[in-house]
């Protein structure tokens, strides 16, 4: 037998018990049914990808006249004329789905734009017409929350999939919830020690939740700020990317053609009262969430470019993700790296790369924080620090 | 190990299955390893050729061109869902338990290790794998079980570093927990990898692949000073043509020292600080990787730099793994077996 050093004799037994005790519950779990990850029967995932349209048709609306409404779509059947295929593929956008390496379900991104005007544009008013509520909404120089004197309290951090979706799969086998996971602890521990904010996980374990329970999460728990990190997949494995999304239609010149016809009557009163509040909410989450996403995306890749040199940037990007659009906080996703391409996955299994990325996400947010507590202040310190 | 008695009508086994070998050590003082290749005749001429209906190892790997030939434990485990490589699993158990002799009316007791961060999933596929070809068994982390057989359980730290995975973990005088573990994918394919994709910039008009550069490895892995120039013969336009392949086997071989530096600083300074430096005096080389020439040294000379250090290398690093998990089930109370 080989030297030992171990002086205080640890108690063998005790240690056998326990590998004897791990493989019982091993045993126990294999006697229970095996859960299967699979994709949905094609049929279901048009039909998802088609509830998902119509919540962000729907709910955005039904959002600026009253309580929110979520379909959930999970067990529902729908008629055949819905579960058509979409008539303008092109059209559609990727959103977050947690199967192996897929692109659905999709969202027909042009019926979002029905709904969603650009930022700061009230329904019914037109350029050159615009009243004091207007400038307000579009002063890009004095955030509305700087204007308010907002501040946040609470950072609601949401590890995409976990449970039962895996997210995406690596060619090596890793997971996009694991990842996703580790990275998320990480950054909350260290925004904990770093920060006096409330730092809250939608998910601290491997479970599973729905994209509506992490909303219903972040909004019950008055989340001021929403992070939500996943990790990207490609088709074209060679592909090594960082990108972050903040909720809204991506620019397309259907979208422009739409606002044109909806700013026809710049007339609005006080019946509209209601309305202008929801509106001073949307414009301020957006303006907040591309900030935050500006930062993020900022942090993330400057710092990662340093160690990969190979590493994209897609940069800042809307897109309508559901979990975007329900949480009222300001919300962002981060795509922190790509799983497809074997190098990161390789990466990514590493604590201590998990540990660089979750300190770039804490940098990302910090300097978010930075920038707004100083237009908050009304000083211009941090511009002239940062401009040098 | 400790001197207990033997149950005679009971075999116990200790079964290493690893990524790029798999190892088995038997209560009879019987040892045999075989590279984790399966391969299955791609059709009937070819299994009329090759006389068998499956075929391991490295006559396996000889006769790849003719089979459906398939390296089923990635990472050290079976890929979920994959039902080709559980069925590669049970072949490779099957002809590893036949070399054992054993008698038939004698029962078998087996220990069998898998990576550390080996997910439910995984260590449930490997136990259905192994399950038709013992009465008993058991799964433990890999690491764990280099530990238990050298001994090593009390403020040490094992890195072992295979083909497929590198598995640390804390020994600090208790089984070890989830957070004593990690394991990290840059290790022996990985080099593979970095080396082939080197060697394809460099060369592009030579031909190899990724089993000759596996070999390479072997025969020729070094980090840091160079003994003499790496020179190996691959074909260009079908002539065997000597290349000087120095600069890229030390760049490939390098290319996991960081990693397994920064998991090492990583999962030590998340333990007790009392204990640190106890920890960074005791760390514990295991597994194929250990035998690249300098690691060793490059390791502990990078981890110096923050503190104490000091590193060795197990001596039989091949059959570490299933001596390990061979004394576990040796010392493992008969009460504790229960039937598969």
């Amino acid at each position: 037998m080989p030297n030992g050093t171990d002086t205080h004799a640890p108690d063998r037994l005790a240690m056998l018990q326990c590998v004897y005790e791990d493989n019982r519950r091993l045993g126990e779990r294999r006697r229970r049914p095996r859960l299967r990850l699979r994709l949905l029967p094609h049929s279901r995932r048009r039909s998802s990808w088609a509830l998902l349209g119509i919540t962000l048709v729907f709910g955005p609306a039904l959002g600026y006249l009253g309580p929110s409404v979520l379909v959930d779509g999970q067990e529902t059947e729908l008629s055949s004329a819905l579960q058509a295929p979409p008539p303008h593929p092109e059209l559609l956008q990727p959103v977050q789905s947690g199967h192996n390496l897929t692109y659905s379900p999709f969202i027909p991104a042009e019926l979002d734009f029905a709904v969603l005007a650009a930022p700061g544009q009230f329904p019914g008013t037109k350029p050159g017409s615009w009243s004091d509520f207007d400038m307000l909404l579009r002063d890009d120089h004095s955030p509305l929350t700087a204007v308010f004197g907002l501040d946040v309290k609470t950072i609601v951090i949401d590890p995409g999939h976990g449970g039962t979706d895996p997210g995406a799969i690596g060619a090596k086998g890793t997971m996009e919830k694991d990842i996703a996971l580790d990275i998320a602890l990480r950054l909350r521990d260290r925004l904990l020690s770093s920060s006096h904010y409330k730092i809250l996980m939608t998910r601290d374990a491997d479970s599973t939740l729905r994209l509506n329970q992490r909303v219903e999460f972040a909004n019950e728990n008055q989340a001021d700020l929403f992070v939500s990190i996943h990790v990207n997949a490609f088709p074209d494995v060679r592909v090594k990317t960082i990108e972050t999304y903040y909720f809204g239609a991506p620019p397309d010149p259907a979208a422009i053609e739409l606002a044109k016809l909806e700013n026809t009557d710049s007339q609005y009163g006080m019946a509209d009262f209601k309305t202008m509040i929801k509106k001073i909410a949307h414009t301020m989450k957006h303006q907040e969430s591309a900030a935050l996403a500006t930062s993020i995306q900022h942090s993330l890749f400057h710092n990662i470019h340093k160690l990969e040199h190979r590493m994209r940037n897609f940069g800042v990007k809307t897109a309508p993700f559901v979990v975007l659009l329900g949480v009222d906080a300001p919300s962002v996703l981060a795509e922190i790296s790509c799983i497809t391409n074997v190098d990161e996955e390789m990466k990514l299994n590493t604590p201590a790369y998990r540990e660089k990325i979750a300190s770039f996400l804490e940098k990302g947010v910090q300097e978010y924080l930075r920038h707004k507590q100083s237009q908050t202040a009304g000083d211009n310190s941090y511009e002239r620090q940062k401009n040098g | 190990m400790n001197g207990k008695k033997m149950d005679d009508s009971t075999l116990k086994i200790g079964i290493d299955l690893g990524t790029s070998r798999s190892a088995i050590a038997s209560s009879d003082e019987h040892r045999e390893w075989v590279e984790s290749y399966v391969g299955w005749p791609k059709d009937f001429i070819a299994q009329k050729v090759l006389g068998k209906p499956v075929l391991l190892g490295e006559q396996a790997l000889s006769n790849r061109l003719s089979l459906d030939i398939c390296r089923p434990l990635e990472r050290g485990v079976i890929k979920e869902g994959t039902t080709r490589d559980e069925e590669a699993v049970k072949e490779l158990i099957r002809y590893l338990v036949d070399l054992m002799e054993k008698k038939e009316d004698r029962k078998v007791h087996a220990v069998v290790g898998v990576p550390a961060e080996s997910f439910t999933a995984n260590k449930l596929a490997i136990k259905r794998a192994v399950s038709d070809y013992v009465d008993s068994l058991m799964v433990t982390s890999e690491p764990f079980a280099v530990a238990y057989g050298q001994n090593l359980l009390n403020n040490a730290m094992i890195i072992d570093i295979g083909a497929g995975t590198v598995d640390f973990c804390i020994m600090h005088g208790t089984i070890p927990s989830e957070d004593d573990q990690r394991t990290v994918l840059t290790a022996g394919d990985y080099i593979d990898q970095q080396l082939f994709n080197a060697l394809s910039e460099r060369y592009p008009n030579a031909d190899f692949n990724i089993n000759m550069v596996r070999r390479f490895k072997e025969e020729h892995s070094f980090v840091g000073t160079a003994k003499g120039k790496v020179e190996v013969d691959f074909p260009v336009n079908g002539k065997m043509t000597p290349h000087d392949i120095t600069e890229e086997m030390r760049c490939a071989c390098e290319s996991v020292v960081q990693p397994i530096v920064e998991t090492t600083l990583e999962l030590v300074s998340r333990f007790d600080p009392e204990y640190q430096d106890q920890i960074m005096s005791n760390i514990v080389l295991s597994g194929g990787g250990s035998q690249i020439r300098g690691l060793a040294d490059r390791l502990q000379q990078s981890l110096r730099e923050n503190g104490t250090c000091h590193m060795r290398c197990i001596e039989d690093t091949l059959f570490a793994g299933a001596d390990g998990a061979l004394a576990l089930a040796r010392d493992m109370p008969e009460e504790f077996w229960e039937t598969v």
